[in-house]
C-alpha cells in the first residue's frame, strides 16, 4: 500500500473513532440505550456502562472478573455478577456510575456469573456451585429490597447451573445446567467430563420444586447460555466437552429450542457451520417478535443469525473475538461486542456502532 | 487537459500535505513517535509474496488432480494410478502449505473442512465413502458438494487410492462407481480450491489495509495479532497435531499411535509436516519481501537476543527434519527413529516458545475471549 492511501485511512478512521467516542449522534441520553459489560484493560478487570452515541458512562475497576451484567427492572441499578470461582456480585448505580454494594457469596459456595430478576425487581436469583457438597448446583435468592439479603436457596438436582432466564409466565426459571463440576482449588479444571450430565431445568421460583427437566442431547454437551422468547420459546448455546478425544472434532449441533413439554430440538445447519463453531457458543439471543435468535462464538470469530421457528441458519459473520450479544428493542436490531473494543449492530449486514479505545468487551453484553 | 490535471495534481499535493500535518500530530498524538509506520509493508508483502503464491499454487495441482483422475478412470492401470498418486502427493504437500494460514477464504468461507477431512479417529472417511458407492445416487461435483465433508477433499481421495483394501486398479475396473467418485471428489476439490484462489486477493486488501469498522481488521495489531497467532498456533498443530499426538507426546515407542498421523494411508506423514513447517518459516521471513523478521529488527521492544533465538529454533527444526527418513508409518515404533521424532517434537516446541514471546513484546493482545471458556 501507498504511504498516502495509509495516511488517508489512518485519517478515515480517526475521523469515524473520534464520531463514534464524541457523541455526534442526534438521539439523547434518555433514549439511547445503555450497554452493559465487564470489560478488561490492561490486567485490569472493569464494569463498564456504555451509551450508544454518548460513548462511557462509566467505568469502574473491579477486584473479580465478570461474566454476565443485568439491570434490575424499574431501577438505575445494575449487577455485575463474578464469573466463576467468582465470590461477589457488583451492585452498580448506573445513573451514578458508582458501586453501590458488594454482595457476598456464602462460605464455600462461589458464583458462576450469571443470574436474574424477578419481573417486579425485588428478587434476585443466582446459580452457585457448593463445591464442599461435590459440586451440587444451588440457586441462591437475594432480596435487593432488603440490601440483597440473602433469603433462601434451592437444589438444582445437578452440577454446574450456568445461565438462567424467567419465562413469559414471570414464575418458573429455566437453567442451563452445564453439568461439569469444578473446584475453586483446582482452578477451572474440569472434574467430571467422563460422567458429565448436563440439562435445561426448569423451576419454580417460589417453591423451588423442579417441574421440568429436559437431557442434553448428547453425552459430552455442556448446555450453557440460553435466551427465552416472548412467546416461551426457549433457546440454548452448548459447548462440546470431552477429555477422550480433545482432537476429534464434533460435527453435531450446538445449538437447540426447547418448546412446551417436548425434548430439545437441534437447530439445522450444514456439519462445517457447526465446525466452525470450534465446540462452543457464547452466547445466544432473541429478538422481541420471536423470529429470529443470534448465537456467537469467539472461538469461531462467527456470529450466526437464525431463523427461530424452524431453527435454520440464515447468515454468518466473521467477526474476531466476539462474545457479547444483546437486543435492542427500540431499533429492533441486534448488538454485538467483541475483545476489540467494537460494537455491531447484527442485521442482514454488520455495521459498526462505536468502538471503545483500550477495552476487550468480557463475555456477555446486556441491554440497559 | 493537462492544466486541469496540473491543477488535480497541485491539490493533490496541498491535500497531501495537509494530511501529512494531521496525521503526524494523529501519530504523536496515539503512537508517539513520528516514524512512518511499516506494518501495512510488512501485512500487504505477506498477503502478496507470501500468501498468494501458495493459493496459486495449490489451485494448479488440484486442477491437475482433477485432469489426472480423469486420465486414470479413461484407462485404469498401474502406471496411470502411480500418477495419480504421485499428484495427489504433489497436491497434499501443496495444501500443507496452505494449511497452517488461519485466516483468508479458507477460514472465512469455512472451505478447510472441504479440502480436508482430519483428524479422523473414527475412519468416517472410509465408511461414508463406501456407503455412498454403495447408494444409487449419482456421482456428481454437485452430490459431493452436498455430501458429509468426511467424503469430500483429499483424504476421501487418498483413501481411494492408498487403502490397501480398496486401491487395487481391478476395483476400479469392476466398479465404474469407484471412479465417478474418485472424479468428482477431485473436480469438487479443484472447485474448493478455485474459490480460494478467486476470494484471496478481497481479503487480502482488507488485511493489509485494516479499517476501524472492520470486523476482523479494526487496526493494523489486529491484523499483526493474525499473522503472530498464526506463526503460534501453526507450529503448535505440527508439534501437537501431526507429530505430538502419534508419538503419545514422547511418553513411550510402545505407546505410539501411527494410525494418528496425518496421511498414513499414503505414508507421506513426514513431508507434510515439513512443508506446513516451510510456510511458517516463510511467514516468518517474508519469501522476499519485508517479512515479519524484518519489521521486529526495526521494533526497540523486540531485542535482537530473541530474533536470533528464534532463528537458531527454525535451524534447529530444519536441521532434526532432514536427520529424519521418511516413511514414519512404519518406523514409529523403533527406538532409535522414535528418539529421533521426540527430540523433533522438543525442537519444534522451542520455536513455539520463543514465537510465543512475540506478542507481548509488541503489546499485542492475540484474542481476549477467544482464548476463554465459560
Amino acid at each position: 500500500m501507498q504511504r498516502r492511501q495509509f495516511l488517508q485511512l489512518a485519517m478515515a478512521s480517526s475521523a469515524l473513532a473520534l464520531s463514534a467516542l464524541s457523541g455526534c449522534s442526534s438521539r439523547s441520553s434518555k433514549e439511547s440505550p445503555l450497554l452493559l459489560s465487564g470489560a478488561d484493560k490492561g490486567n485490569e478487570h472493569t464494569v463498564s456502562g456504555w451509551q450508544l452515541g454518548q460513548g462511557e458512562r462509566f467505568r469502574l475497576t473491579v477486584e473479580q472478573r465478570v461474566h454476565a451484567p443485568l439491570m434490575r427492572p424499574g431501577s438505575h441499578e445494575a449487577v455485575y455478577v463474578a464469573r466463576r470461582p467468582g465470590t461477589v456480585i457488583y451492585v452498580v448505580d448506573v445513573k451514578a456510575g458508582q458501586i453501590k454494594q458488594q454482595v457476598l457469596a456464602e462460605k464455600q459456595r462461589h458464583f458462576y456469573g450469571h443470574a436474574v430478576f424477578s419481573n417486579d425487581g425485588r428478587w434476585l436469583y443466582v446459580p452457585e456451585n457448593a463445591y464442599a457438597e461435590g459440586g451440587r448446583g444451588k440457586l441462591a435468592v437475594y432480596d435487593a429490597a432488603a440490601n440483597y439479603q440473602r433469603v433462601q436457596e434451592f437444589d438444582l438436582g445437578g452440577i454446574g447451573p450456568h445461565q438462567l432466564a424467567l419465562m413469559p409466565d414471570g414464575l418458573t426459571l429455566v437453567v442451563a445446567m452445564g453439568g461439569i463440576q469444578t473446584h475453586p482449588d483446582l482452578d477451572r479444571e474440569k472434574l467430571n467430563l467422563a460422567t458429565m450430565q448436563s440439562a435445561l431445568v426448569f423451576v419454580d421460583r417460589l417453591s423451588g420444586k423442579i417441574t421440568q427437566r429436559f437431557d442434553a442431547p448428547h453425552q459430552h454437551l455442556s448446555l450453557r447460555h440460553l435466551d427465552v422468547a416472548p412467546d416461551g420459546t426457549v433457546v440454548v448455546g452448548a459447548q462440546f466437552q470431552t477429555a477422550a478425544n480433545p482432537d476429534q472434532p464434533y460435527t453435531g449441533p450446538l445449538v437447540f429450542s426447547q418448546r412446551g413439554a417436548e425434548p430439545l430440538k437441534a437447530f439445522e445447519a450444514q456439519e462445517r457451520d457447526w465446525l466452525a463453531q470450534h465446540h462452543y457458543i457464547a452466547s445466544v439471543v432473541i429478538n422481541r417478535a420471536s423470529t429470529l435468535a443470534l448465537t456467537t462464538t469467539p472461538r469461531g470469530g462467527r456470529v450466526n443469525l437464525w431463523q427461530l421457528e424452524q431453527g435454520i441458519l440464515l447468515r454468518s459473520f466473521p467477526v474476531r473475538d466476539v462474545a457479547g450479544a444483546g437486543y435492542l428493542a427500540d431499533q429492533n436490531q441486534f448488538v454485538v461486542s467483541n475483545g476489540l473494543g467494537q460494537l455491531f449492530a447484527v442485521s442482514d449486514e454488520l455495521q459498526l456502532l462505536a468502538q471503545a479505545p483500550a477495552t476487550r468487551w468480557d463475555n456477555h453484553l446486556s441491554i440497559g | 487537459m493537462i492544466n486541469r490535471d496540473k491543477e488535480k495534481l497541485e491539490e493533490g499535493l496541498t491535500m497531501g500535505r495537509l494530511n501529512w500535518l494531521l496525521v503526524a500530530l494523529f501519530s504523536v498524538l496515539l503512537v508517539g513517535c513520528s516514524k512512518a509506520p511499516t506494518e501495512p509493508k510488512l501485512l500487504a508483502d505477506t498477503a502478496n509474496q507470501v500468501i498468494s503464491p501458495l493459493y496459486a499454487e495449490l489451485n494448479s495441482q488440484t486442477q491437475q488432480l482433477f485432469q489426472q483422475s480423469q486420465a486414470f478412470c479413461q484407462a485404469p492401470s498401474e502406471q496411470t494410478q502411480q500418477q495419480l498418486q504421485q499428484q495427489w502427493r504433489d497436491t497434499m504437500n501443496a495444501w500443507a502449505r496452505v494449511q497452517p494460514i488461519g485466516f483468508g477464504p479458507v477460514e472465512t468461507g469455512n472451505l478447510r473442512w472441504k479440502i480436508q477431512f482430519w483428524p479422523d479417529r473414527k475412519d468416517l472417511t472410509s465408511k461414508k465413502t463406501e456407503a455412498l458407492i454403495r447408494s444409487d445416487e449419482a456421482l456428481t461435483a454437485e452430490r459431493v458438494a452436498a455430501a458429509s465433508v468426511s467424503v469430500q477433499g483429499l483424504a476421501a481421495l487418498e483413501y481411494l487410492l492408498f487403502d490397501e483394501r480398496v486401491k487395487a486398479v481391478s476395483f476400479y475396473q469392476q466398479n465404474s462407481r469407484r471412479c465417478e467418485l474418485l472424479q468428482a471428489i477431485a473436480e469438487r476439490v479443484h472447485q474448493v480450491t478455485q474459490q480460494v484462489e478467486d476470494e484471496w486477493p478481497d481479503f487480502a486488501a482488507k488485511f493489509a489495509q485494516p479499517s476501524v469498522d472492520s470486523p476482523l481488521y479494526p487496526d493494523n495489531k489486529a491484523a499483526l495479532a493474525e499473522l503472530l497467532n498464526t506463526l503460534v498456533v501453526g507450529v503448535e498443530v505440527v508439534k501437537r497435531n501431526k507429530l505430538g499426538l502419534p508419538i503419545a507426546n514422547g511418553a513411550n515407542a510402545q505407546h505410539a499411535k501411527p494410525y494418528r498421523l496425518e496421511a498414513w494411508r499414503s505414508q507421506y506423514s513426514l513431508a507434510l509436516m515439513r512443508a506446513s513447517t516451510e510456510t511458517l518459516e516463510q511467514l516468518y521471513r517474508g519469501n522476499g519481501g519485508f517479512g515479519l523478521s524484518a519489521y521486529l529488527q526495526e521494533q526497540d521492544a523486540v531485542d535482537d537476543a530473541l530474533l536470533g533465538a528464534i532463528d537458531e529454533a527454525f535451524a534447529a527444526v530444519n536441521t532434526q527434519f532432514a536427520a529424519i527418513e521418511a516413511p514414519l508409518f512404519t518406523q514409529i515404533k523403533q527406538p532409535e527413529y522414535y528418539a529421533q521424532l521426540t527430540n523433533l517434537r522438543q525442537r519444534l516446541d522451542l520455536l513455539q516458545r520463543q514465537l510465543a514471546k512475540l506478542p507481548e513484546k509488541l503489546d499485542i493482545s492475540l484474542g481476549f475471549n477467544s482464548n476463554d471458556g465459560d
